[in-house]
């Protein structure tokens, strides 16, 4: 199916990203080629499909004889903590004052229209 | 350049015949002379600065004692955080960016002994299959420098190819570990899904990534597989499995066996030598003891469209962290917030990026969603299900090819995505599954290595990395 270069803008206005209409022509055709691959999707029959997978594989342990699984050990809980908690905040971050990691003042967040801190 | 395996690095350091902080010293020569020529292999985005290791608090033991990776240096895939290394994924979006936190995988290797050497270039976000994605300039095949090293952890198998590290580590969404060990000439290995930590992985398509291992011999690569698995409580998708043994299993062989060949995975327009290879490796597991079948999967012609459907989907949503507030470069002189996430998108972002995004996004989107989106979710667990007829049939392994063609020029595809998809038809699947698969060496094709993949059930590594290794010493490779 064609996607049409308004469609793409739309799109992509979702998606928080901006295209020239050269881009968005571009990106069309490209999307167009690539819908029409993922069309065949459509004649496969579905219905007797659960929609979702189970994610990770349920564990049938030894799920075939001889499955070696039971010379493992489990690890210890690593007992590191993140730098996060225990470096100073201030050596991660680009700018850090008084408990606070500082970041660029957006003008439409507090209303003014001054140039950003 | 054959620099020694890791196990043989690790034992030479356990016993004290080399200091522990030799082996990544001529690693990080190795790589240097990699680049230095006319045509750069540019595996690596950043190298080891082995004095930073030590400040940034990370274990640093003596080498000694029982220590698996004792001293071996490990390619380490630029889409895994570390702390004493920026991590970029392949884009300007991230450059210079600077983790608070290790991945678990990398916590990991150095406790077990080993060093990272340096990270590895990408397909930015892991998005591509030739490693030309990525915003520093594109890897080179070892086997041949005018060649992609596939991808997306092409600087991964191409640090292993060239000789730099014994081992790597790498991501495999749709095929990234696999596809690039086949084009490059070495072993590849995409655990089950669950059965690697993912914490400090960048999520690209988190119902399909995982944490997967190079090696140049099997062996190598089930080490380094061995050091990194087991449950982690920081990733909720982690398996709560011990690690398993799987350097104890490996000469298992495959004896009593039997090794499904899918019709869908040999079609009649199969490039011959490829074929050839193929029958070849079939002969040889039927020589060690396997009884060979032929199969059936007959959802996977559309593996690769559900594929594309989901992996963009989710990437929409994962890369949506990415504004320029959150994550990633600002765009300066953007002023009000919406200005803000579209210019820094539209400035970080490179091609195939926005591409998938676009697409992922149209597929999620209103109108779209129950006829994309929630159709290829029902074709992905009929391609589940043609897995576990095939295992319930008394199948254990199946054997295809990883990759339709050998490594392609470099360019040759740039313009056009959908045969760029296409070169990951045979390695998808296991994503889509969960399912754990391995590329190994299978002789060459057209003067170019090829790779021979095996399938298997869910949580059989052991006896997977088994038959392996059968496949690797019967044709000839690591003895």
């Amino acid at each position: 199916m064609s996607v049409g270069r308004d469609e793409v803008q739309r799109i992509a206005a979702l998606a928080r990203i901006h295209l020239d209409d050269e881009a968005a022509d571009r990106l069309d055709a490209e999307l167009s080629g690539i819908l029409a691959h993922v069309d065949t999707l459509m004649e496969v029959d579905v219905s007797e499909a659960e929609e979702a997978l189970v994610l990770p594989p349920p564990i049938r342990v030894p799920a075939h004889p001889g499955v070696p699984e039971s010379g493992g050990v489990f690890r210890q809980v690593e007992q590191e903590v993140d730098a996060l908690a225990t470096g100073a905040p201030g050596d991660r971050a680009p700018e850090w004052s008084e408990g606070f990691f500082l970041v660029p003042r957006l003008p439409a967040v507090d209303g003014t229209r001054e140039e950003g801190a | 350049m054959t620099p020694p395996s890791a196990l043989e690095t690790a034992r030479r350091v356990r016993v004290g015949e080399v200091p522990a902080h030799r082996p990544l010293e001529e690693a990080l020569a190795r790589a240097r002379e990699a680049d230095s020529g006319s045509r750069p292999i540019h595996a690596f985005l950043s190298l080891s600065d082995p004095d930073r290791a030590q400040e940034a608090g990370v274990s640093q033991d003596d080498g000694r004692g029982s220590f698996p990776l004792a001293g071996v240096p490990v390619a380490v895939k630029d889409n895994l955080c570390t702390l004493d290394l920026p991590t970029t994924c392949a884009s300007r979006f991230l450059e210079g960016y600077r983790s608070p936190y290790e991945a678990t995988v990398v916590r990991r290797l150095r406790a077990a002994g080993g060093r990272v050497g340096g990270k590895t270039n990408l397909d930015e976000f892991g998005m591509g299959s030739s490693t030309e994605n990525s915003a520093f300039g594109p890897t080179r095949n070892p086997r041949d420098p005018s060649r992609v090293p596939g991808g997306s952890s092409g600087g991964s198998a191409a640090a292993v190819a060239a000789g730099i590290a014994p081992c790597a580590l790498g991501s495999d969404t749709g095929g990234s570990v696999r596809q690039p060990a086949a084009l490059c000439g070495v072993v590849g290995v995409k655990p089950t899904y669950g059965r690697v930590s993912r914490y400090g992985l960048v999520a690209f398509a988190s119902s399909l990534d995982q944490v997967g291992t190079f090696g140049a011999s099997v062996a190598d690569a089930a080490l380094l597989l061995e050091a990194i698995s087991g449950h982690d409580p920081r990733d909720s998708t982690s398996a709560r499995l011990p690690a398993p043994d799987l350097v104890g299993h490996l000469e298992d062989g495959v004896a009593g066996k039997v090794v499904g060949i899918p019709d869908e995975y040999v079609p009649d327009t199969l490039d011959p030598e490829i074929r050839a290879r193929i029958d070849e490796a079939s002969r040889h597991l039927a020589a060690a003891g396997a009884r060979i079948r032929r199969v059936s999967l007959p959802h996977t012609r559309y593996a690769v469209p559900t594929y594309y459907v989901l992996a963009t989907a989710e990437a929409s949503s994962n890369l949506a962290r990415y504004d320029g507030v959150r994550f990633g470069v600002r765009a300066p002189e953007a002023r009000a917030t919406q200005e803000v996430y579209e210019a820094s998108r539209s400035r970080g972002f490179g091609p195939e990026v926005v591409r998938r995004i676009i697409l992922g996004t149209f597929g999620l989107s209103a109108g779209y969603h129950d006829q994309y989106y929630g159709r290829a979710q029902r074709v992905r667990a009929l391609i589940a299900r043609d897995f576990r007829r095939v295992w319930a049939d008394g199948v254990d392994f199946l054997l295809t090819p990883t990759s339709p063609t050998p490594a392609f020029p470099l360019g040759e595809r740039s313009d056009d995505p959908v045969s760029m998809y296409l070169s990951d038809i045979f390695t998808v699947t296991a994503n889509l599954a969960g399912i754990p698969a391995v590329s190994v060496p299978a002789g060459s094709t057209h003067g170019l290595p090829c790779g021979a993949q095996l399938l298997s059930p869910a949580w059989h590594e052991a006896p997977l990395l088994a038959a392996a290794r059968t496949l690797e010493r019967s044709l000839g490779g690591e003895q």
